[in-house]
């Protein structure tokens, strides 16, 4: 379960002032849930994620994820408990271009230090796989289609098995027939790992198939937080 | 895995480390020449020197009188008479002579009258029994008659001259002894056939190539040279002799006056040394010189040209490893974001800055082996051009000193490498993940 408490990102404004990135008094995620995040560019979404995920410290306010407050780790417990627990997928896939599809699963296989070594190499051929791309194994970023750096990027995601997979504009780089395939992808690997799913977009689609959606917006007291909180059908 | 980043990130920008590389091997390959060249050409002249305990000749430059006879180069100061050489033939203080006479050349190479005292030249100082003698005989036999003659070993290989051959000798050593002759014996009459030599000879005083010049100016001497014996090669300057009897020499210019151009004197001991090089040295007729002070001058101002050249190739390692730094700096501003994307998937600040770290080891130690390739590759054409050029001979061998100078760079430019490594340790994930 993800706890967020009282959590405010600030950042200087160039004339000296400050500027809030994002303000949440209270967010709860359960295990297993299909969170969608919207809101207009700026309204803090990547910042949310970042801050769940423990890539960027929130100024104020905490962030517990399976009773382990994660604002309070040291940074290099922080950067092991995100690789283990946590499976990122990027808006632009941000594969290594000098890595091949395997070794861009690999690395996050290694860092994770939660697969055995002796079947780390049978976990990512197996991932890629999973994600239909087991003919394209020793191919570089470079010479991947749009949808299938994605793929790669969503194997590299589950390398470790992570509780939470968070998902940062999913298919704003894609085409619709893409869209459907990586949507389709992320929910079945959801369900096999009974992983909690968080994605951020613009898609309207995607957000109503999410069991809940979170809007980030302008409200009186803060430039970016929750202004409406509702549970699909 | 931060190994397989590292290569990769090294092949994908080949051209950018190839050059760093390049840089850093020409820097550390000159400075290596420096280091090794200016040890092994001391060790070389020293080599070569040091069977010549004290060289008597005319009087005049110390240095040259050892050129010319030690190092058969530059030209012969003058003649000492023959009593001179008779008396330290004579001499209770002296263990042994060797006499010296420059004439002629053959296509450049020096003809050398002396006696077969010469083939008691040991590589040592003071003739050791134990030691082989310098001179060893290959083919043939040592000269025993007058315009008999024994070809050093470079001088076999490069002329083609065998046994039995005959030549005829070019007159061409500037101050030659029949030249000398007739400078100091003013009552020799019969010059008539000398005077175009002499001629010849002025103007080869202002010459300092007097070999090819004598090659090309000088006349043939009518009586040939019969080649009897091919010395062995002893790695020395006289490789590039052709030795004969002194008579030899004498009769060929048709001089009365038998002097000779330099006498090597072996004394009993140091007093003796010392004694007969202030009497001569306190006289007028001629001088003595010590091969060793000789060559201690010449190192110490060697040394001095050396020691600038090891500032300057300093200087250039120093760019070389500034050249490092920037590539690798460079290199890790334009891999911000990759490292951002690999702190987002899980790897710590230590990671990033190993795989710097491992970067720059791999561009050193591949800089340091093709430096020190390099550089012996260029030290072995230098000493093999003064073995060419001078016949002296300087290999090229390791040494404790560069192995040093290998682990003072290696840990310069790893050390300056964590300035980059550090940078990308620092580097903001948040900031740095999405493309700029």
């Amino acid at each position: 379960m993800i706890k967020v408490r009282d959590v405010q990102k600030r950042y200087a404004n160039p004339d000296g002032g400050e500027i809030t990135a994002l303000s949440l008094d209270k967010l709860d995620i359960e295990a297993g849930e299909e969170v969608g995040v919207a809101g207009a560019s700026g309204m803090g979404k990547t910042t949310l994620l970042n801050i769940l995920c423990g890539i960027s410290l929130p100024t104020e306010g905490s962030v517990e994820i399976n009773d382990i407050e994660i604002t309070k780790l040291p940074e290099a417990k922080r950067d092991l408990f995100r690789a283990q627990t946590i499976g990122y997928v990027f808006q632009m896939f941000n594969l290594i271009p000098s890595l091949t599809a395997k070794e861009n699963v690999m690395a996050a296989v290694v860092f994770g230090k939660k697969i055995p070594k002796q079947e780390r190499e049978k976990r990512c051929l197996e991932l890629l796989e999973r994600v239909g791309l087991s003919h394209r194994v020793n191919y570089f970023p470079g010479q991947l289609s749009g949808g299938e750096q994605q793929r790669v990027s969503i194997a590299r995601a589950m390398g470790n098995r992570p509780a939470i997979l968070i998902v940062d504009e999913p298919t704003a780089n894609l085409d619709y027939k893409n869209r459907g395939i990586i949507l389709d992808l992320l929910r079945e690997i959801r369900r096999e790992n009974n992983s909690t799913l968080i994605i951020a977009t613009h898609d309207q689609d995607i957000l109503k198939s999410m069991s809940r959606v979170i809007e980030l917006g302008q409200s009186e007291e803060s430039e970016a937080s929750i202004v409406t909180e509702n549970s699909a059908a | 895995m931060l190994l397989k980043i590292a290569l990769r990130d090294l092949q994908q920008k080949f051209l950018q480390h190839a050059l760093t590389v390049l840089v850093a091997t020409v820097a550390i390959g000159f400075s290596l020449v420096v280091l090794l060249m200016a040890a092994s050409v001391q060790q070389g002249m020293t080599d070569t020197s040091q069977p010549f305990d004290m060289i008597v000749g005319a009087k005049g430059s110390a240095s040259q009188l050892i050129f010319n006879t030690i190092f058969l180069q530059e030209n012969p100061v003058g003649n000492v008479p023959e009593s001179l050489y008779d008396q330290l033939q004579e001499d209770d203080r002296v263990a042994e002579t060797i006499p010296f006479g420059f004439g002629d050349n053959y296509q450049g190479y020096r003809i050398v009258g002396t006696t077969n005292a010469i083939l008691e030249l040991r590589p040592g100082y003071k003739a050791k029994a134990e030691e082989e003698p310098l001179f060893q005989i290959k083919e043939g036999r040592f000269f025993e008659k007058a315009y008999e003659v024994v070809l050093g070993s470079d001088v076999a290989q490069k002329t083609g001259l065998k046994i039995g051959d005959q030549f005829k000798a070019v007159h061409g050593i500037v101050q030659s002894i029949e030249d000398e002759a007739e400078d100091h014996h003013d009552e020799d009459e019969d010059h008539d056939e000398d005077e175009d030599h002499h001629d010849e000879d002025e103007d080869h005083d202002e010459d300092e190539h007097h070999d090819e010049s004598a090659v090309e100016q000088g006349h043939h001497h009518h009586t040939p040279y019969t080649v009897v014996g091919i010395l062995d090669w002893m790695h020395r300057p006289y490789d590039k002799g052709i030795f004969t009897s002194l008579e030899s020499v004498w009769e060929m210019h048709g001089s009365e006056h038998h002097d000779v151009t330099a006498v090597m004197v072996t004394p009993k001991d140091y007093t003796g040394l010392y004694q007969i090089y202030q009497e001569i040295n306190n006289g007028n007729e001629a001088q003595a010189a010590l091969p060793g002070a000789v060559m201690g001058n010449i190192f110490d101002t060697l040394g001095q040209s050396a020691e600038v050249l090891t500032v300057v190739s300093y200087i250039v390692l120093a760019m070389a490893l500034i050249t490092i730094v920037l590539s690798l700096y460079w290199s890790v501003l334009t891999r911000t974001r990759e490292n951002a994307i690999l702190r987002a998937i899980g790897a710590g600040r230590r990671d990033i800055l190993i795989v710097v770290l491992i970067e720059s080891a791999i561009i050193v130690f591949a800089s340091i082996l093709l430096g020190l390739g390099f550089g012996h590759l260029l030290a072995y054409g230098v000493s093999s051009y003064l073995q060419e050029t001078m016949a002296i001979y300087s290999p090229v061998s390791f040494m404790m000193q560069e192995i040093r100078l290998m682990a003072v760079i290696a840990v310069l430019a790893i050390g300056a490498s964590l300035l980059p490594a550090v940078n990308a340790y620092r580097t903001d994930v948040a900031k740095n993940l999405m493309p700029k």
